[in-house]
């Protein structure tokens, strides 16, 4: 899915761009407005880059922020029918001749009178007229209380605004921003596993269950969800040590039978090598009752549910041909197709859990683990794994 | 002294009259258990990993008074402390036992993990607690108060004879062998969690010069009044960016914590002050603000808690005493 997609003139697509080549038009600022702590890229459009900054009625929906200055936008030319102005985009705040800003499009009526007053195109079809009309949070931006902010920027060159653009940015489920998508692969590449972790700006509010995130105006709710093919839908739920949670992996799937809706719950427990690696714990076991296949150097964890053999060894996938070799030890089918085989070999970063300092050599030295499963009933190995979880940043 | 008896030592100074209260040796404790731990941090397996060790044995003695506890190491290379004594609840006096006769308990304290050579416990009260223990010796000298009835002394109730002591000088407020006592740093990587302080006491004491101390007869007594308790924490962060979704933050924490009482070692010619590990323990958190399959939102881990903040108490200089345990066996 597209992470941003942006229309001109009719319906005209400016630009639409992935999650990766969004992120390499922007650089990270650790002293940007935590609105948005981007920049724009230095690019023959923007030669000198391009800040985002916020005005005082934007800031005022993030009354928790340190920094709730804002800037003040009455000396530019405003178009009155617009009811809340974002933000300048620009090289700096002094900028008159070059520049955008931006405004929360609240109604398609809203959206064509600032194409009148600027004598502009207006950007969109009936189709996305629809979608701010009835279902704006399936593009929105940012949410505030009951707003889902879908942003639209006056484009100036020379001091002459020349562009009306409407930004969206699709979401999986409505009114939530994706983080992270998760899938697992079984014999040649077939999905067995899909879902993702997501997530609500719920304004400094708590929300009933769902795990918090964050703090202050950027508190969000997570939700973790996927199904496994059309039969089972699983919720992961944090869980603490207090309660017997584990003190690496605190996780646990809530995994309900669609069709009938009965639930079992798979425990997770990571190895004791893992626990080292992790925070030099010393607890834990390395799955030594298992049947381990020799050309496993690295151990995650497993996952089990309660009463059944049924459980499942996780391990750091090295190569193709470490995995090749696994699923020979159990006489079953490699997990992969000729795609996550060239991903796993050359660009493992596309299919990690998450960077981890394996190595105990500190930051800038964290490697990207990439996970594999062994499904044990009875003690049998009956299926092969290869988990890939891809983000919304790089 | 209106009138009586007096004895005065070389020095000068009373050691026996009729309002001195004499020590008199009641007997041995008798040991019941032991306990070990804390040789390293629970639950940690990494860096400086190694704490000196305690051991915990137990003695009880049935007594009058309130007795005062030596301590015989039998294992003079290691530390020693009384680190607890109170009456068990519940004691009722066996026949012939005076009916405030009491079950007293001793915690003694001892470094090392290894429960061998549990220390022999001598025990003493004043001389007219003695009276409840039968004593047929017809000759000696009791030495009363002017009530003409409370005893002082009794010489033939084996009085304490006092050999060495003085005043042991408290030992170095900071008990860990490191330079200096361990705190709080950040900018760590993320789930950083490698120790880099040395917790053991075993280079940090003070000496006493005392001729009375030797390592095969000597015993001691000094109360262990000296606590301290001290933490390293290591924060650690990282921090990645999602465009859209904001950024997420990651932090670790790891902390390692060890509480020591005031121990004592007797050497030739030497009576050290120093301390001892009692308790310890290792916490660990990570967290990030989103989740996963895997390490999903972080987790934490702990081995107890720290009893109070990172400080020391009750550092003070204490009287100590030696005696010679050989005339009471």
């Amino acid at each position: 899915m597209d992470a941003e997609t942006v229309y001109i003139n009719g319906g005209q697509i400016y630009k639409s761009d992935s999650v990766k080549s969004v992120v390499a038009n922007y650089t990270y600022n650790p002293d940007g407005d935590p609105l948005f702590k981007f920049s724009k890229n230095v690019s023959e459009e923007y030669p000198e880059g391009k800040k985002y900054i916020f005005t005082r009625e934007f800031k005022d929906y993030f009354p928790m922020d340190a920094d709730r200055e804002g800037i003040d936008v009455s000396s530019y030319d405003l178009c009155p029918d617009v009811d809340l102005w974002i933000a300048l985009g620009a090289k700096s705040e002094t900028e008159t001749k070059d520049y955008d800003l931006f405004f929360a499009v609240q109604s398609v009526a809203e959206l064509k009178a600032v194409a009148n007053y600027y004598k502009l195109p207006y950007p969109i079809t009936s189709e996305v007229e629809n979608l701010i009309t009835n279902s704006p949070n399936t593009i929105h931006f940012w949410r505030l209380e009951n707003l889902y902010v879908v942003p639209a920027g006056i484009q100036y060159r020379n001091g002459v605004p020349t562009l009306l653009k409407l930004y969206t940015y699709p979401t999986t489920i409505p009114g939530w921003k994706t983080w992270m998508l998760g899938n697992s692969y079984t014999d040649g590449g077939e999905v067995y596993e899909s879902g993702g972790i997501y997530h609500q700006l719920t304004g400094g509010q708590g929300k009933d269950g769902y795990v918090m995130r964050g703090s202050a105006n950027y508190q969000r709710a997570e939700s973790i969800t996927s199904k496994i093919g059309d039969k089972t839908s699983v919720k992961y739920n944090f869980t603490k040590t207090d309660n017997g949670g584990d003190p690496v992996i605190m996780w646990e799937a809530e995994e309900t039978d669609i069709a009938s809706g009965e639930k079992r719950i798979r425990h997770y427990e990571s190895t004791k090598m893992f626990r080292e690696v992790i925070g030099k714990l010393s607890s834990g076991n390395n799955l030594e009752s298992y049947d381990l296949s020799p050309d496993v150097d690295f151990w995650l964890g497993r996952s089990y549910y309660d009463n059944t053999d049924e459980a499942e060894l996780y391990f750091v996938a090295t190569s193709s041909e470490q995995v090749k070799k696994v699923s020979e030890h159990y006489k079953l089918p490699v997990p992969y197709n000729d795609n996550l085989k060239n991903k796993l070999d050359n660009d493992p970063e596309s299919l990690r859990v998450r960077h981890y300092d394996m190595l105990g050599l500190g930051e800038g030295n964290f490697v990207p683990v990439v996970a594999g499963g062994i499904v044990f009933k009875d003690n049998i190995a009956v299926k092969i794994k290869l988990y890939e979880f891809t983000r919304e940043a790089s | 002294m209106a009138y009586g008896f007096e004895a005065k030592n070389d020095s000068g100074k009373v050691i026996i009259n009729d309002t001195i209260e004499n020590l008199h040796f009641v007997g041995k404790a008798t040991f019941l258990s032991s306990s070990s731990g804390y040789g390293d941090f629970p639950g940690y397996g990494g860096s400086n990993d190694t704490l000196d060790g305690r051991v915990i044995h137990y003695f009880k003695l049935i007594s009058q008074g309130t007795p005062v506890v030596f301590i015989k190491p039998n294992d003079y290379n290691r530390w020693h402390g009384q680190v607890r004594q109170y009456i068990q609840a519940g004691y009722v006096p066996q026949s012939g036992e005076d009916s405030n006769t009491e079950e007293w308990r001793f915690d003694i304290m001892m470094s090392g993990t290894s429960t061998s050579n549990p220390p022999d416990i001598y025990c003493f009260i004043n001389a007219h607690h003695m009276d409840y223990i039968q004593n047929t010796d017809t000759h000696g000298m009791i030495v009363f108060k002017s009530d003409g009835v409370t005893k002082t002394f009794d010489s033939r109730r084996q009085p304490l004879a006092i050999t060495g002591g003085g005043t042991a000088s408290a030992p170095p407020s900071d008990p860990t062998n490191s330079s200096g006592t361990p705190g709080t740093s950040s900018g760590h990587s993320w789930n950083y969690s490698s120790n880099d302080h040395d917790f053991r006491s075993s280079n940090r004491y003070t000496a006493h010069s005392d001729s009375a101390a030797n390592t095969s007869t000597a015993m001691f007594s000094c109360p262990s009044m000296a606590q301290a308790v001290y933490k390293r924490q290591m924060h650690g962060y990282k921090q990645s960016c999602g465009y859209g979704v904001g950024c997420q933050d990651h932090h670790s924490t790891a902390a390692w914590w060890v509480m020591y009482r005031q121990a004592f070692r007797l050497r030739s010619g030497n009576f050290d002050s120093g301390w001892t590990n009692y308790a310890a323990g290792y916490s660990f958190s990570s967290s990030f603000e989103s989740g996963g399959w895997f390490g999903g939102g972080g987790g934490s881990y702990s081995t107890g808690s720290m009893p109070y903040t990172a400080k020391t108490i009750n550092l003070q200089s204490n009287a100590f005493i030696i005696a010679d345990s050989s005339r009471y066996d």
